[in-house]
């Protein structure tokens, strides 16, 4: 599975994460996620099937 | 604010958290705080207009990265510390009707994908001795929020039940040689009476010593202690026994069933904690389709549980209930 994490600090300083599957997100869901300035880290990348 | 208060009596913490009395409660379904944002709306706790999986740190939590000093000093006999630990929020999908049960299996597998991925991040933290992720679902669990989501506590002690049955696990194992969770399995496994399902990595059960009449707990069958071990088939395997129990919940009585879900993982002080072993337990308050089972003066005075029903019985409801897929 795909799976990557951007970090954001809110407004008030608390942390929050957003989580991202390449395999299943959809159009509007990978662009929204692509457009947050956030620190980007891989959290997982391995081979398998997302067969929903 | 919040503080940590021991209980000399107990020997336990209690945490006091004074500022959740103002959390939110029950808003407006246009006002729903675990949506994204839209566009000309309200602000929501995600400012985005769309999010897959998000987590983020509770508004109103019991426990803070960088906590206030205590509101009283101190002493022998009554010792205080500042509540130093992380309360995470979890919001499975921006789907305000959504439920475990009922995500579609893709999305299951992404969500034990975040909580294994939280539990490292805060594991890894100084401070945090305990990880514990769980969820409260409906109105008579004390849900304030009905936006489908679970919460994760990382506290800077290892909380009391945790350590009982780390201390149960161990003192098993000095006596007979062997692990606990091997031998609960086996005997379930031949028994067979208490088995609700099973694939080839979790057996779910309700156990010997339930103490709830519908409780279910999902037993890793390979000795792994915590998400971080599994590979990807097991956290697969999770995700399916966690959507067929949730189903077989919601078809029991037709109704989506409350109930409280948590995961017992091993402590992350940097022991060894082998003896343990990683398992899910659910606790469902209703005893009939109609009636609670209330945690009155013997669970709650006493901490001994009296359970109405026998687990051999309501084991072969639940097995004989078909996953109800909605």
């Amino acid at each position: 599975m795909h799976v990557i994490k951007k970090s954001i600090t809110k407004d008030d300083g608390r942390a929050l994460y957003y989580y991202h599957f390449p395999a299943t997100a959809t159009e509007e869901e990978t662009k929204v996620f692509n457009d947050i300035d956030g620190e980007v880290e891989i959290v997982e990348q391995t081979e398998e099937t997302a067969d929903v | 604010m919040s503080e940590l208060r021991w209980n000399p009596t107990l020997d336990e913490w209690v945490v006091t958290a004074t500022h959740r009395q103002d959390r939110t409660f029950f808003p407006p379904p246009d006002y729903d705080p675990l949506a994204p944002t839209k566009p000309g709306g309200f602000p929501t706790e995600i400012p985005a207009p769309a999010y897959e999986i998000v987590v983020f740190e509770n508004k109103f939590p019991s426990f803070r990265p960088e906590p206030a000093e205590p509101s009283v000093q101190g002493s022998v006999l009554y010792p205080v510390r500042p509540a130093n630990g992380v309360c995470e929020v979890v919001c499975y999908t921006s789907a305000a009707d959504a439920e475990l049960a009922n995500m579609q299996p893709a999305k299951l597998r992404e969500l034990v994908r975040v909580w294994a991925d939280r539990f490292k991040a805060l594991g890894d933290r100084p401070y945090v001795d305990y990880v514990y992720i769980f969820e409260n679902k409906g109105k008579e669990i004390g849900v304030t929020l009905p936006h489908p989501h679970g919460q994760i506590y990382a506290y800077p002690f290892v909380p009391p039940i945790p350590a009982k049955e780390v201390a149960a696990a161990r003192g098993y194992a000095a006596r007979t040689g062997r692990n606990l969770y091997d031998d609960i399995i086996e005997r379930e496994s031949n028994d067979g009476h208490r088995v609700v399902w099973r694939n080839s990595s979790f057996l779910c059960v309700v156990p010997f010593y339930a103490r709830y009449p519908y409780e279910v707990h999902i037993i890793a069958i390979r000795p792994h202690t915590s998400l971080n071990q599994m590979g990807s088939v097991e956290l697969n395997d999770l995700a399916e026994a966690l959507r067929v129990i949730g189903q077989k919940y919601n078809a029991l009585w037709n109704k989506s069933l409350p109930y409280i879900m948590l995961m017992h993982q091993a402590p992350t002080t940097g022991a060894n904690y082998e003896e343990y072993r990683f398992h899910v337990e659910f606790y469902p308050p209703y005893r009939t389709p109609d009636k609670l089972k209330y945690l009155a003066g013997s669970e709650a005075g006493a901490g001994v549980f009296i359970n109405d029903t026998h687990a051999e019985d309501t084991a072969k409801i639940l097995r004989d209930t078909a996953p109800l897929q909605s």
